[in-house]
């Protein structure tokens, strides 16, 4: 795991490099699953033991990722530059999308877990549920980087004055304006 | 949000205006229509779901050395997108927009 150790890169060039490489790590590292998903569902019974491995390791890499993003939010609550670090919304987008693709994964495990018969517990069922908090506690984090980033930046970006309204009229003058 | 009066609104982050500006036409109207629904109304119409995000304070827009609460509104009814703004003598200063989604860790 890369870790943003490096205090002396400013945030911004640090982070523009960091966090597309560690979502296409996240994202390399699980592609499998959906496989594995796909291949499971229609064999549920295929080894009980195996598949709750298999989910326990997916889990704790997704914690693992979850702690890195956690540490990226950090960087960016505690930077002290007046530089924005993602003025063209790259970054943000970027999270967007992988949070969008962490959903579709997701919703893969729903439908798995679905399939899986309830009532007792069983080893796979409790892994595929430990799957879904972990990846939601990774989501989750994604997002919140995103809302810290816009924040960061909103709080440094320029202002303009003159764009203000106060009347449902004014506000449409202002939609005009943009 | 009884007794919280904006009477105007603001949208001089050039951050805030480039968001707005990538938004489709559809959508930028109806985010317009919902922060139109602010100004001088008291209460703030229940739709907005306007609240103050607990946790976090940010730079006020009149004095950047001073930290403000933060607000948010949902910018569209189907609650995909949120607005932040600071509300500072009156005025709602709008600062980001963002996606909003929330996943259940035990479904």
């Amino acid at each position: 795991m890369t870790l943003l150790l490096n205090l002396a890169m400013p945030c911004a060039l640090e982070l523009q490099a960091l966090v597309p490489s560690q979502l296409a790590k996240v994202e390399r590292e699980n592609r499998p699953v959906g496989a594995a998903i796909r291949v499971l569902a229609q064999v549920p019974f295929i080894g009980n033991h195996l598949l709750a491995h298999y989910f326990n390791r997916t889990s704790k890499r997704l914690a693992r990722h979850a702690v890195w993003f956690r540490g990226a939010r950090s960087r960016v609550t505690d930077d002290r530059s007046e530089s924005l670090i993602d003025a063209d919304f790259d970054l943000s987008e970027l999270l967007d999308r992988f949070a969008d693709r962490l959903q579709i994964l997701r919703a893969g495990l729903l439908s798995l877990q679905a399939t899986m018969p309830h009532g007792n517990s069983s080893p796979a069922l409790d892994a595929v549920r430990l799957v879904l908090r972990t990846s939601a506690d990774l989501f989750e984090e994604i997002l919140a980087l995103k809302t810290d980033l816009l924040e960061h930046d909103a709080d440094r970006a320029p202002r303009e004055e003159g764009w203000t309204a106060s009347t449902p009229e004014e506000v449409q003058k202002l939609l005009e304006r943009l | 949000m009884a007794g919280f009066l904006i009477e105007r609104i603001d949208c001089g982050n050039a951050q805030f205006r480039r968001q707005l500006k990538k938004l489709d036409a559809a959508v930028l109207a109806e985010v317009f229509s919902r922060i139109a629904l602010l100004p001088r109304q008291d209460p703030m119409p229940p739709g907005l779901h306007v609240h103050q995000l607990k946790s976090i304070t940010v730079r006020s827009a009149l004095d950047p050395h001073v930290q403000v609460p933060v607000w948010t509104l949902h910018a569209t009814a189907n609650d995909t997108c949120k607005a932040s703004f600071t509300v500072e003598k009156g005025v709602a200063y709008f600062r980001a927009l963002g996606t909003h989604d929330e996943v259940d860790k035990n479904p």
